[in-house]
């Protein structure tokens, strides 16, 4: 019976998946089979879904407590110690993620996931292949087309940034809206740590910048998001 | 239904080949494109058979060159009859939300194809009672019956009038024009494809103090478009734009008074459907008849608040007239040249293929 009762449980989770996925990198699961109650055992791609919406969770956590410590400018301590917290809930993400694409590797989202978790945690080279690996999947999956670009931009790759912003305006304008969001981040933090960049380098990236928002302004959006897909 | 590249698409399945940033067209289910009728729609648009007295083809009025307007103020029927207003550019026109220059229930290129086939005042094509003729013209044409067995596989009869226009609509919905220069700036991220004076043009074009943009905006600049996978249903937008006053305030020439002759009622006279400024540098005349005669001369009439300024009183709202430098009229009209794209008037896709090489009439 509590077997039954569980396996109802992860059935009802899988299949709402979609309802966990929020923050930075909104990725539903994958759709199940429907299970029978009898069924033993979860097929590989369910225990993926599990672990991908597991891993989510984490991440969510890990995105809040990340935020509080960024506001926290006056107590280095407290700040510290929520820096920490949330490099402990991006761990347990990145475990999850890993889990979810080791039981299932085609599950992009899931690659997506694991590139979110290893750019907030500084490793871009990690973040990029993980990037990548979910667009070589799903060359439309345009969460990871602007995370991609976001770290892309952390090692300072602007032109790759720039090609990124392009397909995004012309896929799905929200997120193109953000990632111009991110970019304005980044210029800020380059023009106080240029981080080995030229200064006429940022400087024309900040012109380019300013001239797409100008751009992004005068012209709407006609092309549907794949909203309800990812 | 149709591919946008990347794999090998089966012989029946259409291409749009779509600029970046442009949205699939919206299809009628009963007119799925295929190349065989999108070729077939081709020849006939080019083909003077398919005017009563054999004179005129669709191309007549929409030339390739000119963006598939004809550069009359007004339109010349196959019988030499003028009509009240001037062809509209078939550019982009599988976006348009209603065809032709004043009529909001004309909404499928597939029926609009019978008003210049069949209208009789003023006659276009002057089909009207020579059905029979024009599909006996068609049978007659080895090639014809090839093309229609092609574009309407199993379909007995194949040469009718409604494949007619059904092939007639598919190839204008080919008709896509996305690279413009401004094209390549907005959505290919070409960020030298504008000249310094466009780039100032724009900024006016879409300001509040011109306002060019309320009207002419969206990515036809023609207001509001329909496209696949869209959402809800949208009206056309039509506007009295100050052109007239004659006999008494607001009233327009008798013989077309815009929306009103549609609808009847007294607040549309004069009201038009704004038309795209694609290629606008490539289709003078201006406005629904032609009566004005360049770029310079529009700016200059909006900047006036229209012929009899505020003595209008079915003028738009949006038509209230605004202060322009002489160098800021050269900069906008740099942006409204800037909306020209040349490989769309040359491309061989939609060029006349009784000329090209190929079968022979």
């Amino acid at each position: 019976m509590w077997k039954m009762s569980a396996v109802a449980v992860v059935a009802f989770v899988l299949l709402h998946g979609a309802a966990l996925a929020s923050g930075g990198s909104p990725m539903p699961a994958p759709r199940s089979p429907r299970m029978a109650p009898s069924a033993p055992r979860l097929t590989p791609e369910q225990e993926a879904a599990q672990r991908y919406n597991d891993g989510l969770k984490h991440k969510d956590k890990a995105d809040a407590l990340a935020s509080e410590a960024e506001a926290e400018a006056s107590n280095a301590k407290k700040r510290a110690k929520l820096e920490a917290s949330a490099r402990k809930e991006y761990e347990k993400a990145m475990k999850e993620f890993l889990g979810a694409t080791d039981r299932n590797p085609a599950m992009f989202q899931a690659h997506g996931g694991l590139g979110y978790v290893y750019r907030k945690t500084g490793d871009f080279a990690a973040a990029l292949k993980a990037y990548d690996r979910a667009l070589e999947l799903e060359p439309k999956y345009t969460p990871a087309i602007e995370y991609r670009a976001e770290a892309y931009l952390g090692v300072n790759r602007v032109d790759e940034a720039k090609t990124a912003y392009m397909a995004l305006f012309n896929s799905d304008r929200a997120r193109a809206d953000e990632l111009a969001a991110a970019m304005k981040s980044w210029l800020q933090r380059r023009r106080q740590d240029a981080a080995g960049l030229a200064p006429e380098t940022i400087e024309d990236f900040a012109k380019w910048l300013s001239q797409r928002e100008e751009i992004a302004g005068q012209t709407s959006a006609l092309i549907q998001p794949h909203g309800s897909r990812w | 239904m149709h591919a946008t590249g990347g794999r090998a698409a089966p012989p029946d399945t259409f291409e749009w080949r779509l600029p970046p940033g442009f949205p699939p067209p919206r299809v009628p289910p009963d007119n799925p494109m295929t190349p065989a009728k999108v070729e077939l729609g081709r020849r006939l648009f080019y083909d003077t058979r398919l005017s009563g007295n054999g004179t005129q083809a669709c191309a007549g009025c929409h030339r390739q060159t000119l963006a598939f307007t004809d550069g009359r103020p007004r339109a010349v029927g196959s019988t030499g009859e003028v009509h009240p207003r001037s062809s509209l550019s078939l550019a982009n026109v599988a976006y348009n939300v209603a065809l032709t220059w004043a009529d909001p229930d004309l909404r499928s290129l597939e029926e609009q194809a019978l008003v210049p086939m069949f209208r009789e005042r003023p006659v276009e094509l002057g089909l009207a009672g020579r059905e029979k003729e024009l599909v006996a013209r068609l049978e007659a044409d080895g090639l014809y019956a090839g093309m229609f067995r092609a574009a309407f596989p199993g379909e007995p009869g194949a040469i009718r009038i409604g494949n007619v226009t059904r092939a007639l609509a598919a190839f204008e919905r080919t008709l896509i024009s996305g690279d413009s220069p401004y094209d390549r700036l907005v959505y290919q991220g070409r960020m030298d494809a504008l000249p310094e004076a466009a780039w100032r043009g724009m900024r006016l074009f879409f300001s509040d103090r011109l306002a060019c943009s309320k009207c002419h905006g969206g990515i036809n600049f023609a207001g509001v478009v329909v496209f696949e996978g869209m959402v809800g249903r949208v009206e056309p937008v039509f506007q009295n734009t100050g052109l007239y006053n004659l006999g008494g305030p607001g009233n327009d020439p008798a013989e077309d008074d815009g929306l009103r002759s549609v609808t009847h009622r007294r607040r549309d006279t004069g009201r038009f459907r704004t038309p795209t400024l694609r290629n606008i540098a490539l289709s003078a005349p201006y406005m629904h008849d032609g009566s004005i005669p360049t770029l310079e001369a529009v700016i200059d009439h909006y900047a006036a608040g229209g012929r009899a300024g505020d003595n209008n009183r079915y003028k738009s709202l949006l038509i209230r007239g605004f202060a322009i430098t002489a160098a800021e009229k050269h900069d906008l009209i740099e942006f409204l040249r800037s909306l020209t794209d040349e490989s769309f008037v040359t491309d061989a896709r939609f060029a006349d293929p009784w000329r090209s090489p190929g079968p022979v009439r």
